[in-house]
């Protein structure tokens, strides 16, 4: 049996999951010849067969928690939300009787497809009484079980959500998650995206629409993994809505990391900006693919995307494709991406003060990532990235 | 010292230097003069070995010691500090990690245990006080966003606390107000001693009225081709290269 087969057999009996249940079973798992599948694929998956998800999980959730980022916590196993390992907080409510917003279409590709038919949606609804941060735990434990997360936050008016989205665990499953954010006037959201399974597959469609004055924020951290996929879209549909999107992403070993994020600025005045920084080393492989696209309405838009990729193996490979797609003339924007080596001079630099040769390379290794660690709105969380990439080189540079 | 013998490099295929001779006695400082593009930066990016760089003919003797064979950070510890004519920007590094891991590669080398932290904090306000330079730039990320000014302060800071055998000042004055001319002059002037050489590249006599060579050279086409003591810089002042060099 296949994982597609699998995922078809999993579907759901509603009406909607019954059709998304078709679309899968029409367009299949994405594949290389998709635009967007170009460079990585899911082949993998071909012949493993994959089995319906449990949540047996007998440690602590603790033993994930980020030192001094002190959150409510939501524990999900394998994909299915355990209450009892969750904590209760003012502010954030949740029920599994909501009704779909159905952003990510089945039609987009068999994922999203395979998620509407086979997951049940989580919606959460965050109110202005929300003042803690919350950490969300997907743990990945046992192997070949399809895990299908879905999520739908609510964020009223005015409401604020600092919220780490953790992926952990050794589990050699497939994590195929969708999220949906819902930001009301003046909401802000803060999202952090954290993958550290290295055997999972681990693929994600985020949706975003954020309404008048509203911000949202995502950065993800990729620590690298058998296969990691993060799909992102945001819309900013009315007017001063302003989103940013930041990401890390470091591949080696046979490691895969793809992202593709796409922003609209559909209304007058909305800003936007981008800042993504990858490294791959050994046979690493990765993928940027950025779109902004402003739309006719959109004049007084304002866009600013940054893409540095660092090569440090001759094995390892990196497809960097920002894009710009803008129908409106009065629109400040700037993109640029890069591919290339450590810097020669930089190196030199270094070594002229003594620090040899390996200790240079990790530490300008280092500072490159750092870049993005630095950009988190949250100091906890920066110091656990900044030892999580100092311990990946092969020097002590902290 | 420092025994430079018939030092040729070239970039690429482009030959820069043709023949350099130059040989600094302990506790002496070279002015080296000469128009633009003429190798002075060369000559300090050759001997601090930049591998941009490749030395064709010649040899260089430090210490008692063939340099040209050594890693730059082997130089480095072994005394060569180079104040770069362009500090390079390293952003994502803070200037003090450089610094407490510049001091203790040099420790290391001279089989000194690490700096305790205390002791090194206690060294580097030293340092900024003498530098005039401000706590924050510790906290910065290396040159990243330095005025020209700043950057060139950075450079001598640095070299103060590694307190090298040999410094090569690649036009540290330039870009520099009367002011902090005045503190990067005594900056130097601060690290003079029995054992302790310099070379500096300069345009300007104006650094060679703070710190007084002992010779004077003139590097053109990348050759030495005048030497002399103080009063060169001043007949230079006055004729320019052209007039000094065509009755040379
Ligand atoms: N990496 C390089 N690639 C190509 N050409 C170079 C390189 N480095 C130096 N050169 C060339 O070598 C020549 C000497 O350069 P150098 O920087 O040594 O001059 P300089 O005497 O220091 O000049 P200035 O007074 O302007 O600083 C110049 O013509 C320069 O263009
Ligand atoms: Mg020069």
């Amino acid at each position: 049996m296949s994982a597609l087969e699998s995922l078809i057999s999993h579907s759901g009996s509603s009406a909607e999951q019954q059709s998304a249940r078709a679309v899968l079973a029409r367009m299949g798992l994405p594949n290389r010849r998709l635009e967007d599948w170009k460079y990585l694929s899911l082949k993998h998956l071909e012949n493993e067969a994959l089995t319906a998800p449990v949540a047996d999980f007998d440690g602590h959730a603790s033993e994930y928690d980020i030192p001094g980022f002190n959150a409510a916590r939501l524990v999900w196993v394998n994909g299915i939300f355990c209450a009892p390992l969750s904590d209760q907080v003012t502010g954030l409510t949740w029920s599994n009787q909501a009704q779909d917003l159905d952003w990510v279409s089945p039609e987009l590709d068999g994922l999203a497809a395979a998620n509407r038919a086979g997951a049940e949606l989580m919606e959460i609804q965050v109110s202005p009484e929300l003042v803690m941060p919350v950490h969300c735990l997907f743990l990945s434990i046992g192997e070949q079980q399809a895990a299908q997360p879905r999520l739908q936050w609510r964020v009223s008016a005015n409401a604020q959500l600092e919220v780490l989205e953790q992926h952990a665990g050794p589990g050699a499953n497939l994590v195929n998650m969708v999220s949906q954010f819902d930001l009301a006037a003046d909401a802000k959201v803060t999202r952090y995206k954290l993958l550290n399974t290295t055997q999972a597959t681990h693929t994600a469609h985020t949706h975003a629409r954020v309404a008048k004055n509203a911000d949202f924020q995502n950065h993800v951290i990729d620590l690298g993994g058998r296969f990691h996929r993060d799909q992102i879209k945001v819309e900013l549909s009315e007017a001063r809505a302003t989103t940013r999107l930041n990401g890390l992403y470091m591949v080696d070993g046979r490691y895969q990391s793809d992202s593709h994020t796409r922003i609209e600025h559909l209304v007058p005045q909305c800003t936007s900006a981008q800042h993504y920084r990858g490294i791959a080393n050994g046979r690493g492989k990765a993928v940027f693919n950025g779109i902004v696209y402003i739309g006719k309405n959109a004049s007084q838009s304002a866009t600013e995307q940054k893409n540095a990729n660092l090569l440090l193996s001759n094995k390892a490979e990196i497809n960097p494709k920002p894009e710009l797609q803008i129908h409106n003339d009065d629109v400040v924007a700037s993109h640029g991406s890069t591919v290339g080596n450590l810097d020669d001079d930089q190196l030199f630099y270094l070594r002229q003060r003594g620090i040899g040769e390996d200790e240079g390379r990790a530490l300008l290794t280092f500072a490159f990532a750092e870049q993005i660690a630095q950009a988190l709105p949250c100091a906890p969380l920066a110091e656990y990235l900044e030892q999580r990439i100092a311990k990946n080189l092969p020097m002590d540079v902290l | 010292m420092l025994e430079i013998k018939n030092l040729h490099a070239r970039v690429g295929d482009k030959p820069i230097l043709k023949g350099i001779n130059l040989s600094v006695g302990e506790g002496e400082i070279h002015a080296i003069m000469g128009p633009n593009g003429s190798g002075k930066s060369t000559l300090s990016s050759v001997l601090a070995g930049h591998t941009d760089y490749e030395v064709t003919d010649g040899e260089v003797i430090y210490q008692g010691e063939n340099l040209l064979e050594m890693e730059p950070e082997e130089r480095a510890r072994a005394g060569i500090f180079l104040s770069f004519q362009y500090p390079v920007e390293v952003p994502g590094v803070k200037n003090i990690y450089l610094l407490k891991s510049a001091l203790n590669a040099k420790r290391a080398h001279q089989g000194l245990d690490e700096i305790n932290p205390v002791e090194f904090l206690k060294l580097v306000r030293e340092k900024l006080a003498l530098m005039k330079m401000d706590e924050a730039f510790l906290h910065r990320n290396i040159n990243e966003g330095f005025s020209g000014g700043e950057k060139k302060r950075n450079e001598i800071l640095q070299m103060q606390l590694l307190e090298p055998t040999l410094g090569l000042l690649d036009e540290t004055d330039s870009g520099l107000d009367v002011d902090a001319l005045r503190i990067v002059g005594e900056g130097i002037n601060h690290l003079r001693a029995e054992n302790r050489s310099f070379v500096m590249v300069t345009h300007y006599q104006r650094l060679l009225d703070h710190v007084k060579p002992d010779y004077v050279h003139v590097l053109a086409g990348g050759q030495i081709r005048a030497s002399g003591d103080f009063t060169l810089a001043q007949r230079l002042e006055k004729e320019g290269y052209e007039g000094l060099l065509a009755e040379a």
